[in-house]
Formats: structure tokens, C-alpha cells, sequence
């Protein structure tokens, strides 16, 4: 005997009791929370004004006391945090172990598939949908190369020069099919202060019809383009930057001569935003991530682990994490994600919900790293199993936050 | 917010608030609950009304609200939901003398074992007869995550359902 589910779940609600809300308390509760919050947005403005000329008088009557006005934002702790309960604070899209057979990650791209190589042989390049697990297999490169990223108009492949640590990109166009080389010598490199002879190339992203690069020494960056279409190169890092960040809409850095800022180039051509970070006594800016509505920082702090912060497109600090010791910072586009040391030296992966405010802890294997991003997804990797010692296997997940 | 609109709103509220409590109620498994959840998510809606007037996004914006109010309780509560072999066993061993009443809260209890997400997606595709697309919007997740989350949210509903009575589920008609 079967039972159709549509009939079974009316049949639950078929006799509801009566409401206890009639609409006109609703429509009135409705307005008296508007009322509230308009008195609590008009409160917090005078509030802002009163602590604002408090300081401003503290500073006169009592310089150099550090004191600072009352936050506004979330201090939250990643100790808080409680194991995640799939479905409910992460949905798992895809996961694999890759010590089988079958195509190996190598990242995800902005369409949210995965850049994969098959398992024997790593020239052959595909993107997997985390969905169905069917891979595209694309055209290979003419030179034996790996895809690094790929859009609806460009295929992009990078190999090394592994003498002179200099990139190469084959690029094609999906459109024609036709094949071009991207070859950049040091002489093209941007410059670095610090440490002039320690420059090297630190990462590449596909954006539209420009590759971003970085190029960094051990404490600076610097970010340029080069054009798909012409191959030319601009750099666009106001001469140096602490760190910089490529996010699927938004570009940041922080510069070099403003130590403090950072500034947030939106990907669509919308103006640029320069927010104030609040910086530490000794510490820079080390890390960075970005989304298309915010911003995340983490410092170093007498080249230790500083805070790790959350910043709106606004300038608003959203988010302060005050025990974190981070050693991976990324931002989906509902949460935050770190990756925290654990006692045993393994590391374990902690997502925060901008929405819910709860931090929690993902169920993977030792040394967890977020490969990827793409709009709420993430693309980690880790080793082992979290209820194994066995650290033999390799695991990727797709996880969805928020 | 001027009176015509109060008006407007409260039209809207007319028409929509009984459906709205019984998806929130398959959602949660309380019709105080649910009246409460709606309640918050009305309020939601009533902040955003101007804009989602133009726009013609009332109920679909209602209807998240009301999912995104639920789950976000949901995970409040987890820690104190019921595990799947003791709904099950409890739903199997009432008495025969309510059969009827039973039938119902049993089906509450096997939604209950699902995850927030994956319950949302069989709820808003078998009961609300969203298209996936719909259900994508509802939940802010994408159709490939609402696919799948049906799919698993059904498995598993089947499983404890013929677990607890014996009989399959058959769900057949949902909308592409």
C-alpha cells in the first residue's frame, strides 16, 4: 500500500486551530516595530554624536588615554563555536575522496564548477559540475599545461617557468577556438620597495577579459592586469599595497602609503571605496578577502596573530573575531571562514553566519584549507577522516554556507 | 508607511496568513510556533513593503521570510530535537484509537527527522507545488542545491515513514 505525500501533508494541516493573531494586531505589531527601530536608528545617531563630541572632548582633557567610543559591532569568539549540522549550516554539493580514481580538483571558478584534472594524466583538463559530477572535458592546450581558470569567453591554461619562476598563460578563446601565449619576463613584474630582489609572483585570477596577478616579497604585494584581448598590463595597486584580495566582484588592497586603509574596487566599474581599518599598536595589514559587500582582514601584530575583522562596503565594522589564531581567512557570500589551529596541530575549519551570528565547526579530516570560493560556496580540501587517525586519503567537498 | 498602505498590507496579510501558517507549521511542528514565525516574517515584510509592492515579490518574499525565520529558530533549538529511532518508535507504538490523529502527527515527526534545508525543499515542492526555480528563490540557495536536497529529503522521508508504518510514499506531480 502506498500514500501520495502531497494528500499526507494537507491532511497535516487540515485542522489547524484557530489563529491567535488577527490581522489587525499583526498590521499593528508590524508598524510598532517600525516604530522602534526608527526610534533605535534616531537613538544610535544621537548616541554616535554624543560619544563622537566625548571623545573629541577626551582627547583634549585627557590625550593619549587610548579610550575609545563603545562598538557597535559583533565581538564574537571562535571558542563559541558548536559542531555544524549539515543541512542546516552547510549543505554538501559535492565530495569525493581522490585517493580513488576520478577526476582530481584543482579549484572551482565563478559558475561555482570545479577545475579538474583527469587522475592519469594532469594535462587533460576539465570543469566538473558539483551537481551531477559530469565533467567537461575541454581542448587541450598546445603546450602541456593546467587549467588555472576559465569563464563562458576565455579558457585559461598557466605553466611555470620553473628556471626563471616567470608565468606563462596559453589563453583561448571559447568563441573561436583560437589560441594565444602570455609570456611575463621580470622586466614586466611591477616593483616592490622592500625587497627589490625577492619579488616573485604570488597567484593569478580570472576576471572578464583581464587576469589579475599578484607579485609580492615577504611583506608587500602588488596587483596588475594584463588585458586578453590586447595582452597589456596595468598596475593598479596605488604603488604597493600591505595585501591584496581578487573576489569574484571586488578587488582590495591595502596601501602601502596609507597604512590603516583599504581600498575596494568594485568589478563592475563602480567607483572605488576606501574604508578605515582600526589598526593595532605594531600591526599590518596581512591578509585579505572580499566579496561584493564586504570585506575581511585579518593583521599581524608584532608578526603575530592579530584580530581578524569583517568590514560592509559602507566602512561599518560588522564583525570582530577577538581569539582567533588564524592561518586561513576566506568570505563566502553569507559567511566567514577560518581555519584555526587545534591541539593536536591538524586544524579545523570554522564558519561564521553573518546572518545567524553563530560560529560552527566543519566535520572534516586533519589540515583542512578553503580552496576556493564561489558566491556561497567553498572549495575545501583536507586530509583523513574526522573519525580516523588514517591520514592516507585525500577528501574535497563543495560545501555551501548560509 | 501612509494609511493606504497599512491598508494594503493588511489585505495581505488577510489573504496570505492562513497559507503562510501552514508551511511554516509542516516547517516546525507547532502551530503556536508557526503563528509566532509568521508573525516575524509579516513584520519582515511590512519593513520592505514599498519595495516589494513595485515589484510584484510579495508572496515570494513572505514565503521566505517565513522559511528563513523558521530554520533560523530551528538552529536555536537543534541541540533539543528529538533523535530519528525515537520519533520513529514513538509515532509506531500509539494507540490504534487514533489513527487518524496519529496519521498526521506522524507525518510532522517524520519531517521533523529531516534537516531544516532539505525539509524546507519538500515542504515548499510537495505541499507549496514550487518549481525548483521558486524554491531556489525562497531559500537563497541555487536549483542544482534545491535538486538535491529534495532528493535526499525525500529518500529520507520514505525511509522513516515505511519504517514507522510500513507503507511507501508515492510523490509524483511536483513542478519542474
Amino acid at each position: 500500500m502506498s500514500q501520495d505525500l502531497k494528500a499526507l501533508l494537507e491532511d497535516a494541516v487540515a485542522f489547524a486551530p484557530e489563529e491567535r493573531h488577527s490581522v489587525p494586531a499583526i498590521v499593528a505589531a508590524a508598524r510598532r516595530d517600525r516604530t522602534r527601530r526608527t526610534r533605535i536608528v534616531v537613538s544610535l545617531a544621537v548616541a554616535a554624536m554624543v560619544v563622537i563630541a566625548g571623545v573629541g572632548v577626551g582627547i583634549l582633557a585627557s590625550r593619549g588615554t587610548g579610550r575609545e567610543p563603545a562598538p557597535v559591532h559583533k565581538v564574537v569568539r571562535v571558542s563559541e563555536a558548536r559542531p555544524a549540522v549539515e543541512g542546516e549550516d552547510f549543505v554538501s554539493d559535492w565530495s569525493r575522496d581522490i585517493s580513488t580514481r576520478g577526476p582530481m580538483p584543482l579549484g572551482i571558478v565563478d559558475s561555482g564548477e570545479l577545475r579538474v584534472a583527469a587522475h592519469d594524466d594532469a594535462s587533460r583538463s576539465g570543469l566538473l559540475d558539483p551537481q551531477t559530477g559530469r565533467v567537461r572535458w575541454l581542448e587541450p592546450p598546445p603546450r602541456g599545461t593546467y587549467l588555472f581558470d576559465a569563464s563562458p569567453r576565455w579558457n585559461i591554461y598557466q605553466t611555470l617557468d620553473l628556471e626563471e619562476l616567470e608565468p606563462n598563460f596559453d589563453v583561448q578563446a571559447t568563441t573561436t577556438g583560437e589560441w594565444s601565449r602570455i609570456h611575463l619576463p621580470r622586466s614586466t613584474w611591477p616593483e616592490l620597495a622592500d625587497q627589490p630582489d625577492q619579488v616573485r609572483f604570488g597567484g593569478a585570477w580570472l576576471r572578464g577579459d583581464l587576469i589579475y596577478l599578484q607579485f609580492m616579497t615577504t611583506t608587500q604585494s602588488a596587483l596588475m592586469t594584463v588585458d586578453l584581448r590586447t595582452h597589456e598590463t596595468t598596475r593598479i595597486d596605488d604603488g604597493g599595497a600591505w595585501s591584496v584580495a581578487v573576489g569574484a566582484d571586488a578587488i582590495a588592497w591595502a596601501p602601502l602609503d596609507r597604512p590603516g586603509t583599504v581600498v575596494v574596487q568594485p568589478l563592475d566599474g563602480g567607483a572605488a571605496t576606501t574604508l578605515a581599518v582600526d589598526l593595532g599598536q605594531g600591526c599590518r595589514i596581512a591578509e585579505l578577502a572580499v566579496t561584493a559587500t564586504r570585506v575581511g582582514v585579518r593583521q599581524l601584530c608584532d608578526e603575530e596573530s592579530g584580530p581578524v575583522e569583517v568590514y560592509g562596503l559602507d566602512g561599518a565594522r560588522q564583525v570582530s573575531v577577538v581569539d582567533s589564531e588564524d592561518v586561513w581567512l576566506a568570505l563566502t557570500a553569507d559567511s566567514l571562514l577560518l581555519v584555526q589551529p587545534d591541539a593536536d596541530g591538524g586544524g579545523r575549519l570554522l564558519s561564521y553566519a553573518f546572518d545567524g551570528g553563530a560560529w560552527t565547526w566543519l566535520p572534516t579530516g586533519r589540515n583542512p584549507v578553503p580552496l576556493g570560493v564561489a558566491g556561497r560556496a567553498a572549495l575545501i580540501a583536507w586530509t583523513g577522516s574526522p573519525t580516523s587517525d588514517d591520514l592516507s586519503s585525500r577528501h574535497f567537498a563543495v560545501l555551501e554556507f548560509g | 508607511m501612509a494609511r493606504r498602505d497599512d491598508e494594503e498590507f493588511a489585505v495581505f496579510v488577510a489573504a496570505s496568513q492562513a497559507s503562510l501558517r501552514r508551511t511554516a507549521y509542516l516547517l516546525c511542528g507547532d502551530w503556536q510556533l508557526a503563528s509566532d514565525h509568521v508573525q516575524d516574517a509579516l513584520i519582515k515584510v511590512f519593513r520592505r513593503w514599498s519595495r516589494l509592492h513595485d515589484d510584484g515579490a510579495l508572496i515570494a518574499y513572505a514565503r521566505r521570510a517565513v522559511v528563513s525565520v523558521v530554520i533560523d529558530n530551528s538552529r536555536r533549538r537543534s541541540s533539543t530535537e528529538t533523535p530519528l529511532a525515537a520519533v520513529v518508535e514513538t509515532a509506531a507504538t500509539a494507540p490504534n484509537g487514533a489513527d487518524e490523529l496519529v496519521d498526521r502527527d506522524l507525518m510532522l515527526r517524520c519531517l521533523r527527522t529531516l534537516p531544516a534545508r532539505q525539509r524546507a525543499c519538500v515542504v515548499l515542492r510537495y505541499y507549496d507545488d514550487l518549481a525548483v526555480s521558486e524554491v531556489a528563490a525562497a531559500l537563497g540557495i541555487n536549483e542544482g542545491t534545491v535538486k538535491s536536497q529534495t532528493a535526499r529529503g525525500l529518500t529520507a522521508l520514505k525511509a522513516a515513514y515505511q519504517q514507522a508504518t510500513g507503507e511507501e510514499i508515492t510523490a509524483g506531480g511536483a513542478r519542474a
